[in-house]
């Protein structure tokens, strides 16, 4: 990009300016000159800013090359993530010089004064210009990165094709892979032995971002760690460019886990730790489009089975009272039909009382009429008599 | 079911620190304890890092499982225990332990230096917290709740006895009555009808 000569035409406009106002008292002289050089270092710094876009572009061309190759062994994860990596940092770092030359721009703007309103106004459009040609280049960075994205998926799926249906070759793709093979067990850091924690994909070790000869895990860690800082280190940018840094580093931190992933799948194919393949497979249905997106819902489930768990106990409590509350009632109902019996029972003593006491009545007064005089004297008497007759009967 | 640690740690710088910790290692012999409570300490340390505010973890590692509950201030709470006990009295544990861990000293800045956050009450709950089902609230009211239900299944017991007891003793009263009866009936005929014989 040249642009030597809106430089030229700045300058003659500015030259003819100067003269006008040179005309018009030294004031304006001692101010064009200043302003002369300070549109000199703006434009001194807008140039090397667009060289910087256009080197970015080129990049941006090659890696978009690279990712539409389709080849499934010949991918090179290696180059794409250095590029990948490369071009974030020219993107944030261009960012931030626009950023600093539009600050620039306004306080001059601030201090200039209505005869300068061109030259201004020229400024502001050199910066929008190069903040527009700045968002076309993060565009085309996030077409790569979802091209690169959507073949990742479809190598990954092809793997899982091939390693499903043909069992036996797996010596024949592990010997293709060996230069890529690693023992797998450094994944397994004892912190994520056994529970499916979310430690997950998160960087176990925050390792620096190196790029080994081949790409192995420690690489694939250590990617996650620079994709999570450049975006907090972003400057907010003007509207235009505002919404890019955050769709396309979503989207880098989207590759991620599926590069590492299809690292992990051709490791995976020598059939050694299927148990983490099945982990990562589960974590990329859970993954979503970013890795803190991923690590939420792995929360969710490990809190909501907290939360589970508590219910639970709740519940237990609460079905031990209900119960509780049956065996009272059933209590309380067997005692009410005792009291039927008891009342018989009741009944029946008083019957008993009442026998008894006629009884002992009946036995009194013969017991009375036994003792008493008046019988015995009847019953002598009448034994006289009895005596008298048989003797007048006999004589 | 015991606990061996309970620690609190600040997560929000990296490397995480120990602001109060509490162990109890006494089932492990004593020249291992040292060791022991240092690979403790370091786990603690270790997991407090990996968990994000707001997070809820168990982490499993040889015989131990750490649980470990991050709070939005920048502290987190982590339990070793084995793996017998229950994790939920755990995390109930550390919310309690984090809520009055905050409340004492919600000043961020005062974490930075443990001498100034003496937690003392720690010891008392890692004592009472060793038989999950004392510590607990929950557990504690689900305890009660069956020793009500036996005392209950009991009284139900000796209630059907009581019914039975009835039953007998409604029988026999019946018998008595009828005796009573006979016994009346022959009283009066005694004393109505021969008065000689």
């Amino acid at each position: 990009m040249d642009r030597t000569a809106e430089f030229k035409a700045a300058i003659n406009s500015l030259l003819s300016r100067g003269q006008l106002q040179h005309r018009q008292g030294s004031n304006n002289a001692r101010r064009t000159g200043k302003d002369a050089i300070a549109y000199a270092e703006f434009s001194h710094l807008a140039s090397s800013i667009g060289k910087e876009i256009t080197e970015t572009n080129s990049k941006l061309q090659k890696l978009t090359k690279l990712v539409k190759k389709k080849a499934m062994f010949d991918d090179r994860p290696v180059e794409i993530s250095e590029l990948t990596y490369v071009i974030k940092q020219d993107l944030s770092r261009l960012n931030a010089q626009i950023l600093a030359l539009q600050q620039h721009v306004r306080a001059t703007t601030a201090k200039g004064n209505r005869s300068t309103r061109q030259m201004d106004e020229h400024s502001g459009n050199v910066v929008i210009i190069l903040q527009s040609k700045l968002a076309n280049t993060s565009m085309g960075f996030k077409e790569a990165l979802e091209i690169r994205t959507e073949s990742m998926q479809a190598t990954k799926k092809r793997q899982e094709q091939l390693l499903n249906s043909t069992q036996p070759q797996q010596q024949g793709q592990s010997q293709q892979q060996q230069s890529l093979s690693l023992p797998p067990s450094s994944i397994l850091s004892p912190l994520r032995n056994t529970t499916r924690s979310p430690i997950g994909l998160v960087p176990t070790t925050p390792t620096p971002s190196q790029y080994p000869g081949n790409g192995n895990i420690p690489l694939a860690h250590g990617r996650t760690s620079p994709y999570a800082q450049p975006p907090p280190n972003r400057p907010p940018s003007t509207t235009a460019m505002s919404q890019h840094p955050h769709q396309y580093s979503n989207g880098s931190s989207d590759i991620d886990p599926y590069s590492s992933q299809s690292v992990h799948r051709r490791k995976g194919g020598s059939g050694r730790a299927d148990d983490y393949n099945g982990q990562y497979e589960d974590d990329s249905e859970s993954a979503g489009p970013a890795s803190m997106l991923f690590q939420q819902q792995q929360h969710a489930p490990h809190a909501e089975q907290y939360i589970q768990n508590r219910s639970t106990a709740i519940e237990a409590v609460e079905s031990t009272l209900q119960e509780l509350g049956g065996i009272f009632q059933q209590l309380a109902q067997m005692v009410a039909e005792q009291r039927d019996t008891v009342q018989r029972i009741e009944a029946n003593t008083d019957d008993i009382e009442m026998n008894i006491n006629e009884a002992q009545n009946q036995l009194l007064r013969y017991y009375r009429n036994l003792s008493s005089d008046r019988a015995l004297m009847i019953k002598i008497f009448l034994t006289i008599i009895f005596v008298f007759l048989v003797v007048s009967l006999v004589s | 079911m015991k606990i061996f640690a309970i620690s609190v740690v600040r997560n929000n710088v990296k490397p995480a620190k120990t602001i109060v910790d509490e162990k109890d290692l006494a089932s492990f012999s004593y020249f291992q304890r040292s060791s022991i409570g240092e690979f403790m300490t370091f786990m603690s340390q270790t997991i407090a890092e990996k968990t994000q505010p707001g997070q809820r973890q168990s982490i499993e590692e040889s015989n131990y499982v750490g649980h470990v509950y991050g709070r939005s201030e920048g502290v987190a709470g982590v339990v070793i225990t084995d793996k017998e006990y229950p994790p939920r009295v755990a995390f109930s544990l550390l919310n309690k332990i984090l809520d009055e861990f905050t409340t004492k000293y919600p000043n961020s800045a005062l974490w930075s230096n443990p001498g100034q956050c003496p937690y003392p009450e720690l010891k008392q709950y890692i004592v009472t917290y060793q038989d999950p089902k004392q510590g607990d609230t929950i557990m504690k009211v689900q305890r009660e709740l069956d020793e009500t239900k036996i005392i209950l299944h009991k009284t139900i017991e000796s209630v059907l006895e009581r019914g039975e007891k009835m039953e007998s003793l409604v029988e026999r009263s019946d018998v008595l009555s009828s005796q009573s009866k006979m016994f009346y009936k022959t009283a009066k005929k005694q004393n109505a009808c021969c008065v000689i014989c």
